[in-house]
């Protein structure tokens, strides 16, 4: 009878979250990408960069990065052409405004929904595809 | 001048017993206690003690830095940042001051730092008054430090050193209050104890809350009621969680309390009491109660009242946070009455430490009686004889009532 | 030799996914403030939209250690820190105290003044997004006259911001600066230099701020452009009290004007229902701080 008692107990334990793995004593925390969850959930529109417009595209070399250099969120890459972390942009759109070759469109998320968190390359060549990508 | 000081040597030639105020007994704790981050903001009756830390850093008697901020809020922040990236730290304030860092006191504990603060007790305006009682410090009761009440200059000395190792094991800051002038500013002969002697009692300070940029923590953000995992999966703990560790590790400063007076007891020759101290308590049947310098003046009441034929005995509380219920209740259990002198006041209900006196003994099959007295607010003078009287009227209502006696007021001439 | 997008160190210490809105001013400032520092650096931060982007426990969204303090504590805490590791031995790492205008310029001034006057050995960047945004927008003494907050809601504020940097210059401190997200090379500069002093150096940003500003995300950097082509941000620093104009502020006040402060109000919908003499007077403002500059401005 006492020894179901325990079990039960034990496994009710077991149910109920706990953090007792947690060894802190002060609220400490430590680094994380995404802290605030995939923000990309956040956007209405997404950037779609036209390589052919690019001057870094178009150069071949690190060029402008003016949308690397302005992004508020750290997620354009300082790459040649530059990509998006789609998983994160939260589609502020900043970039578009900041490009001096208008290389880079907003589009409504709904015309992108299949490749939601995919990256920005994906994206790029759907916006490309559309041809829907003029300034 | 020697007041309020039973027992303590008057005479010797030793040459480490200094006669010295209680302001100056804590600056030589600081400085012994090797403290690296000192920083002050005059208030009277605390200012000589950080004058006196002052002259140790100027002179390189002490290596610290030595900061006067504009504000006491800014002392405890100064106090909270150089914790927190591991130095031991140290300031003094009053009254008003701590008020006035009232929001860093809360800061402090929650964020388990082991900062260790004079309070020289001193009433709390408005009105404007600069003498002792205790309600500045029994005003913090609920921010999650440890208090320590002392009742002569040596023992100011001997808490603070004590009171390092104590917030060092416990990870809580620890408030040592005495009373301002009463001890504050009277002179007392006071053993002095040797560096080596300390430095053997009193390890450096090991930091748990570097602040490094090869770790980068996010120390005190902004945090759920509900736990959340970190990024490892692990689910760490919600407000609620941190605030049941916080209290629970008070709870069990009550043994850290004890255990750290007795070491000191063993390395030093000097111990007092840890939670709270007694006289003549083993056959009392009326036992004074009180915090701090009043506890001592109530001895002197009870040689009286022995004299007059009453078996009387004084309970001297030295730790008020935690509340040591148990161990009070414990040695309060075979009195017919405890009659509480409190020098603070929960307004709308009666003094604090008789409140917490009654609920600690609440639901025992035997106590005493507990009377509750408020005295000495604003420096109001107590003498030993007016504790006798307040004694005696609680002895005589006894013989004539049963149930709850309301707050008496020590000499209220109103 | 200016740094630009091209020479900006890549490094980043904010990481994706933070919890700060969509066009976040603070957010570029951020990144290049720590690529400044070079991530070596301890921020104080407190109550503030900067605690909202670090994140909620326990998790944080940047990989530069930060101490979260009391909202009026910010500078004192910071010195604390300074103070610690002076002590320690860890003089290596920047002290940061950052905090927006609110725990600037109102609850947070006395505990800066004081720090100033001793010359804690920290770096305090003030981000002024004009206004308590975390809390929705209320007013402070750094919101623009004629900006509707929530506590100036039908009127707009009535009264001038305070000029922060001004006070703190007041202080004789080693490093006065400002700066804007919209030019970063300048804003990254300016904190390397500062990075590089010690004492109390003092550094007031210009946070577009989409959300307490009314204006559409996207705008951000626009917006940090216009106000310094307007004449509404100056972009400047003081080194041992000599003034100079940098940046953008520089190449206007050697050639070309100003443009009218209509042309930056006009696109915030705070500004919406200012009436055509809080513009002017925003404008008279504008033009003898411009005055004021020009003269004091050391080549």
């Amino acid at each position: 009878m006492e020894a179901e008692r325990k079990k039960d107990a034990a496994a009710e334990e077991a149910r109920q979250p706990h953090t007792r793995a947690c060894e802190q004593e002060l609220a400490m925390s430590w680094p994380k990408v995404g802290e605030a969850g995939e923000t990309g959930d956040w956007r209405t529109v997404r950037p779609v960069l036209d390589t052919s417009k690019c001057l870094a595209a178009q150069r071949g070399k690190l060029a402008c990065m003016q949308c690397w250099m302005f992004c508020p969120d750290a997620v354009i890459t300082r790459t040649v052409p530059p990509g998006v972390n789609m998983t994160y942009c939260k589609g502020c759109g900043i970039c578009v405004e900041v490009c001096p070759a208008g290389a880079i469109t907003l589009e409504p998320e709904h015309e992108h929904e299949e490749e939601h968190g995919r990256d920005a390359h994906a994206a790029e060549e759907q916006g490309s595809a559309d041809g829907d990508d003029q300034p | 001048m020697l007041r309020k000081n039973k027992g303590a040597r008057t005479v010797t030639t030793n040459p480490d017993v200094h006669i010295i105020t209680g302001n100056k007994a804590a600056a030589e704790a600081a400085r012994l206690c090797r403290v690296q981050v000192i920083a002050a903001y005059p208030i009277t009756p605390q200012s000589s003690v950080v004058e006196n830390l002052a002259k140790y850093v100027d002179s390189g008697v002490l290596d610290a830095e030595f900061i006067a901020v504009e504000s006491e809020h800014s002392a405890m922040s100064v106090l909270i940042g150089a914790s927190m990236v591991g130095a031991r730290v140290f300031t003094a304030t009053s009254a008003n001051g701590l008020a006035y860092m009232c929001e860093q006191i809360h800061w402090v504990a929650g964020s388990r730092l082991p900062i260790v603060m004079g309070c020289v007790n001193r009433a709390l305006a408005a009105p404007w008054n600069v003498l002792n009682d205790q309600q500045d410090s029994m005003s913090m009761r609920d921010a999650g430090w440890i208090q320590i009440f002392c009742r002569n200059n040596q023992e100011i000395l001997d808490t603070f050193i004590q009171a390092f190792k104590i917030a060092e094991t416990t990870h809580l800051p620890v408030m040592v209050c005495y009373d301002g002038y009463i001890l504050s500013h009277t002179v007392m002969p006071v053993e002095v104890p040797t560096q080596e002697a300390v430095d053997a009692f009193l390890p450096p300070y090991k930091p748990h809350t570097v602040l490094d940029p090869a770790a980068p923590r996010n120390i005190n953000p902004v945090t759920l009621a509900d736990p959340r995992p970190n990024a490892d999966g692990v689910l760490c703990h919600g407000y609620m969680e941190l605030r049941h560790l916080h209290h629970a590790a008070l709870r069990e400063a009550i043994d850290t309390i004890v255990a750290v007076d007795n070491e000191f007891g063993a390395a030093f020759g000097r111990s007092w009491g840890g939670l709270y101290w007694d006289y003549l308590r083993a056959d009392a049947e009326v036992l004074l109660m009180a915090a701090g310098s009043l506890a001592s003046e109530a001895t002197a009441a009870v040689d009286a009242l022995r004299e007059a034929g009453v078996k009387a005995g004084v309970i001297g509380l030295r730790a008020y946070r935690p509340f040591p219920d148990d161990a009070v209740a414990d040695a309060v259990a075979a009195a017919k009455v405890v009659v509480v002198f409190d020098k603070s006041l929960s307004y709308g209900y009666e003094g604090p430490i008789c409140a917490d006196l009654r609920a600690a003994l609440h639901g025992r099959a035997t106590s005493p009686a507990v009377h509750g007295y408020i005295g000495g607010l604003g420096g109001r003078d107590i003498k030993a004889r007016e504790l006798v009287a307040a004694t005696c009227e609680s002895i005589e209502w006894m013989k004539k009532n049963t149930g709850r006696k309301g707050t008496g007021w020590v000499n209220l001439q109103l | 030799m200016a740094t630009t997008a091209l020479t900006l160190p890549e490094t980043e210490y904010m990481l994706p996914g933070n919890r700060a809105c969509a066009g976040c001013g603070l957010g570029i400032a951020f990144r290049h403030i720590t690529k400044a520092l070079d991530g070596k650096c301890i921020f104080v931060v407190p109550a503030s939209c900067l605690t909202v982007l670090g994140g909620m426990y326990p998790t944080s969204s940047v990989t530069v250690p930060i101490m979260n303090c009391a909202f009026p504590s910010t500078a004192a805490s910071a010195s604390g820190v300074a103070a610690g590791l002076k002590v320690l031995g860890r003089e290596d790492t920047t002290v940061v105290a950052m905090a927006g205008d609110g725990g600037t310029a109102d609850i947070g001034i006395q505990a800066l003044s004081g720090a100033a006057e001793r010359n804690a050995n920290i770096l305090y960047i003030c981000y002024d997004n004009e206004g308590y945004m975390n809390t929705g927008t209320q007013r402070s003494g750094s919101t623009p006259l004629g900006a509707k907050t929530t506590t100036s809601p039908a009127l707009g504020k009535c009264e001038f911001p305070k000029d922060v940097p001004a006070i703190l210059e007041a202080h004789h401190i080693p490093y006065v600066a400002t700066a804007s997200p919209s030019y970063p090379g300048d804003l990254y500069d300016k904190v390397k230099k500062a990075k590089d002093l010690r004492g109390t150096r003092y550094m007031h940003l210009n946070a577009p701020c989409p959300s307490g500003w009314q204006f559409a995300p996207k705008d951000t950097v626009e917006l940090g452009r216009l106000a310094v082509e307007t004449g509404v941000f100056l972009l400047y620093e003081i080194e041992d009290g000599v003034f100079r104009l940098t940046s953008r502020s520089r190449a206007l006040a050697k050639q070309g004007a100003l443009k009218p402060v209509r042309e930056f109000l006009e696109l915030q919908g705070r500004f919406s229902s200012a009436a055509d003499a809080a513009i002017d007077a925003v404008q008279e403002w504008v033009n003898q701080r411009w005055k004021r500059a020009i003269e004091r401005h050391a080549e």
